[in-house]
């Protein structure tokens, strides 16, 4: 049709026309199957994915029971806390996110890396705590940037809380992050919950936890919650009621401000703990919130020694107060009766060695009453040199010394009662006879708790019937009590007028003894002190040092009333308080005064 | 006018308009959650593209012809400009302001760079050392331009100019063996010194995307469960989640395909590519006797078949992302009426034998 140089043949134009269709057809067809591949042969995978890519569950976390006194007060609760936290494996550009961050919730730079690092072992996508107790305003900010620095976040959760402060710290101890190694050991846990370490915390730590909740819920790529498909609420911890009084709490943390050591008062008709100070302590909340290494240290480094709760893990020398089971083992023993008397001029000679009262002048004839309540050093040497150590032995571990009294908190010490076994394991020694004239009085390498000490002249209030100390009233759900432990008491092999006898010696201690200072008019105590010297009067600085704080004595008093059935037992401890008839028994008087009287 | 009309392919009209609706219908489903309205922006420059068309249709073909050398030179002169003054936005310089629009030049040169060639091929034989130079130096000066801006992607859809032409007009198979030899240095090259990082990582990505999972592999592995989710009819319409939760990258343009995959399956897929079935098919036309039309006709539509076969292999993972947009489908209003006026130009084409 056309031969002109501007047109093409129309062979050639055919020839091109029909190897265009045919790739053209070639391309649709492996196309076609390409997505027939993909979108049919594959599709249950692929739809696999996106559901997994949508689909995510959230977990709850359950508030903690609560913890309340034995009037229903509030001692430990929840609130909601906000929660800065950083992904690793979302953050793009880590630096800048934590230039950005440091202004805002007021840390260093270089602080916030050290807290990345220290999760440097969980997983990339592991919510890293950054700082906890956000306030309105810094929850606010960091919101409004979470879209420009991927991988920060504000979660919320409920956070145990300590309205009190520091009031009863000891006892409730403290909850924080549990550890990667209590996290291998328990299974229901997940990285990053809170667990009781310390205290009433961590003993009824599976009542407290309650149960994890969660929400089954739709995100998008940046992760941001977009619907809830599903969710199971959490649900609380069950309510732990102590046998506590908080009112008399309170009051005896003011009594003792200032002090070191402990005070403790045991309900006798139950051994529950009506109230117990335990000083120097520490505020709760400090583990619940992020600390920098400094703060830790300073904590961990405190001379004072805040994170030991001395009812329980303070072990020292008894002192006079061992004089209770001296009385009780020799008239069990008949070693002594309410006859016997020694004369005491000051200091005796035993085994060729000269032993020394207290009172340098001596006390002059001493029955059993008056030897108690003089705390008479002669009488008890002369009733150690009747008696061996192993008896000695045997009747201070039936008082509950040497081992634990059982009470409801975790990491209660023994104390030691000595025995020439012990000795010979522990210091390759045999023991001598000299030794147990020591340890007759109190000295010796003999060692208690307080709270031995409280179940020890709670055993003779009640004249033989030990009672276990406990801080439990009860557990209840909100479906009603699930635990109430009964009171447990076990009678103690002495005969009760044995008990008679050494009461009538406590009563007289108060009433002229070393511990006059606890009368408390109307109300008829009795008890036994103890002080315990630190440095031995051999020293040649002895006057001087004596009266510095490090070598001040320990000061005791263990004590009950009324006589006639008795109602509560008290032990003051004093660390470096003095003499224990200056310090620790007037301590003892205010407790007595403070519960009597409000209780009228 | 009455003639033109007459003549005017209706068919092929009718299923390109079909695409680029099918195209908004995409764009709605993919910014549903945005606030701006991405779907009536493009629904207002499909109406100005289908506009121009009619215009273009006007023009003799011949005019076009004769000004597009100027025009070419013109549009390489600004790209050249723009390489030197151009204000950078979203990572490239590709864009101009024209009042108070914004325009690719890249896009509009793919057009006459097209129509220089065919009138190139129009005077030779067949492809020798000299004229593949020639060829080279008409697609390489603006794809070397583009190509820094950067805009690899749009680059490398010129390139297709080269293939097509060697198809239409045969080489010399000694020309073949040294410069494929010579492309493959050149390639090494610019792998190794030209590429930008993140150019190179695409790269890398699409060689081993599940290792690159949380970067540039990702955009292939989302796209690829976007379409695999959507099995034979699809997750519904706005009921996609890989779409509606963002799991898929830039979803309204280079990835509207898997869009599509995931809410309308594969039927809603196979529509698609019938439809381009039918206009490839139309429009390779085999009675366009002139020698330069029938060249550009071919030449151009080699350029959309390349970006769509490109484009389609990388949303299913076959070919690395580079950016390319479907043609007529993807959001974006410099490609749409660029290939609108080349269409223009086809259609114009195909009827200039009736015409007297």
């Amino acid at each position: 049709m056309y031969i002109d140089k501007n047109f093409i043949p129309k062979i050639r134009r055919e020839c091109l026309h029909r190897r265009s269709i045919v790739l053209l057809i070639l391309l649709f067809l492996v196309f076609l199957f390409a997505f027939w591949n993909i979108q049919i042969l594959h599709h249950q995978e692929y739809r696999e994915q996106a559901l997994r890519n949508i689909n995510k569950r959230v977990y709850l976390q359950a508030p903690r029971g609560l913890i309340r006194d034995r009037n229903g007060r509030l001692i430990a609760t929840n609130k909601l806390d906000f929660t800065l936290v950083i992904r690793r494996e979302r953050a793009r550009n880590l630096s800048r996110t934590i230039q950005l961050l440091a202004p805002i919730v007021d840390l260093s730079e270089k602080e916030i890396r050290r807290r990345i690092r220290k999760y440097r072992h969980y997983p990339a996508s592991y919510a890293i705590p950054i700082r906890k107790n956000l306030d309105l305003r810094e929850v606010i900010i960091i919101k409004s940037r979470e879209e420009e620095y991927p991988g920060i976040e504000v979660t919320h959760k409920p956070m145990r809380e300590y309205p009190l402060g520091n009031t009863l710290s000891q006892i409730i101890g403290y909850i924080s992050e549990l550890s990667p190694e209590e996290y291998q050991k328990r299974e229901t846990y997940q990285l990053g919950d809170m667990i009781g370490k310390t205290g009433v915390e961590k003993e009824y730590e599976e009542y407290f936890r309650g149960k994890r909740g969660y929400q089954d819920v739709i995100i998008d790529h940046l992760n941001q919650i977009k619907d809830v498909v599903y969710e199971e609420p959490p649900l609380l911890g069950d309510t732990v009621e102590l046998t506590i009084d908080l009112d008399l709490q309170l009051q005896l943390e003011k009594i003792f401000d200032g002090y070191s050591g402990v005070i403790g008062v045991s309900d006798l008709s139950t051994g529950g703990i009506l109230a117990l100070v335990s000083k120097p302590d520490f505020d709760p909340a400090f583990f619940t919130s992020i600390k920098s290494e400094a703060e830790w240290k300073a904590l961990i480094d405190d001379p004072s020694d805040p994170l030991t709760n001395r009812f329980i893990q303070g072990v020292y020398s008894p002192g006079s107060t061992f004089k209770i089971v001296m009385t009780l083992l020799g008239l069990e023993e008949k070693l002594i009766d309410q006859t016997s008397g020694v004369w005491c001029a000051g200091q005796t000679s035993i085994y060729n060695r000269m032993f020394h009262c207290w009172r340098d002048y001596g006390h002059g004839w001493v029955g059993v009453r008056r030897a108690v309540a003089e705390s008479c050093n002669i009488f008890f040497y002369h009733l150690g040199r009747k008696t061996d150590i192993e008896t000695i032995g045997r009747y201070a571990r039936l008082l509950g010394l040497g081992k634990a009294t059982g009470i409801d908190l975790p990491n209660e010490k023994t104390g030691l009662v000595p025995s020439p076994e012990w000795k010979q394991a522990a210091l390759d020694r045999p023991w001598y006879r000299g030794e147990t004239i020591s340890v007759a009085i109190g000295q010796g390498p003999l060692l208690v708790t307080p709270a031995q000490m409280l179940q020890m002249i709670s055993t003779v209030a009640l004249r033989g019937k030990s009672p276990r100390l406990h801080l439990l009233k009860t557990i209840q759900s909100e479906d009603g009590v699930v635990l109430t432990p009964a009171p447990d008491f076990r009678e103690i092999p002495i005969k009760k007028e044995h008990f008679e006898l050494l009461i009538e010696g406590l009563f007289s201690c108060v009433q002229e003894g070393t511990a006059r200072r606890a009368k408390v008019e109307g109300l008829d105590i009795c008890g036994k002190t103890g002080t315990v010297q630190v440095i031995t009067k051999e020293n040649p600085e002895y006057e001087e040092l004596v009266k510095k704080d490090p070598f001040k004595p320990h000061s005791w008093f263990v004590s009950f009333a009324p006589k006639k059935d008795p109602r509560i037992a008290v032990v003051v401890f004093v660390e470096n308080g003095g003499d224990a008839s200056q310090v620790a028994v007037p301590l003892a008087a205010e407790v007595y005064r403070r519960y009597f009287n409000y209780e009228r | 006018m009455k003639d033109k009309l007459r003549f005017f392919d209706k068919v092929t009209f009718l299923v390109l308009v079909a695409i680029a609706l099918l195209g908004i219908l995409l764009i709605y489903s993919a910014s549903a959650d945005l606030e701006s309205k991405y779907y009536l922006k493009q629904l207002v420059r499909l109406a100005f593209s289908i506009l121009c068309l009619f215009l273009v249709l006007m023009i003799d073909t011949r005019k076009i012809m004769e000004v597009a050398f100027p025009i070419y030179v013109v549009l390489v002169i600004i790209l050249a400009l723009q390489a030197v003054l151009g204000t950078v936005m979203s990572g490239t310089r590709s864009w101009i302001k024209v009042g108070f629009l914004f325009i690719q030049v890249s896009e509009f040169i793919k057009i006459f760079t097209a129509l220089c060639l065919a009138r190139y091929l129009a005077k030779i034989k067949i492809i020798g050392w000299k004229s593949l130079l020639v060829i080279l130096l008409y697609v390489g000066i603006p794809f070397a331009l583009i190509a820094q801006q950067p805009d690899l992607g749009t680059a490398f859809m010129l390139c297709s100019l080269v293939l097509t032409a060697v198809f239409l007009k045969g080489i010399r198979p000694m020309v073949v063996v040294l410069s494929l030899l010579a492309l493959v240095a050149v390639s090494y090259v610019g792998v190794k010194h030209v590429l930008k990082p993140y150019q190179k990582a695409r790269l890398v990505s699409f060689l081993n995307p599940h290792k690159y999972e949380q970067s540039s592999g990702y955009q292939v592995i989302q796209s690829k469960i976007a379409i695999g989710s959507g099995g034979v009819s699809g997750r519904g319409f706005l009921k996609g989640s890989q779409t509606r939760y963002r799991f898929l990258p830039t979803r309204h343009t280079d990835f509207i395909v898997s869009v599509l995959g995931e809410e309308f399956g594969f039927l809603g897929v196979t529509v698609l590519l019938f439809l381009f079935f039918v206009f490839f098919f139309r429009q390779l036309d085999v009675n366009i006797p002139v020698r330069d039309e029938f060249y550009f006709t071919y030449l151009f539509t080699g350029i959309i078949l390349f970006q769509f076969l490109i484009n389609i292999l990388m949303t299913i993972g076959l070919f690395p992302v580079l950016g390319i947009p479907l043609p007529f489908v993807s959001y974006g209003g410099s490609s749409l009426l660029a290939f609108f006026i080349g269409e223009g130009m086809i259609f114009r084409i195909r009827i200039n034998r009736f015409l007297p």
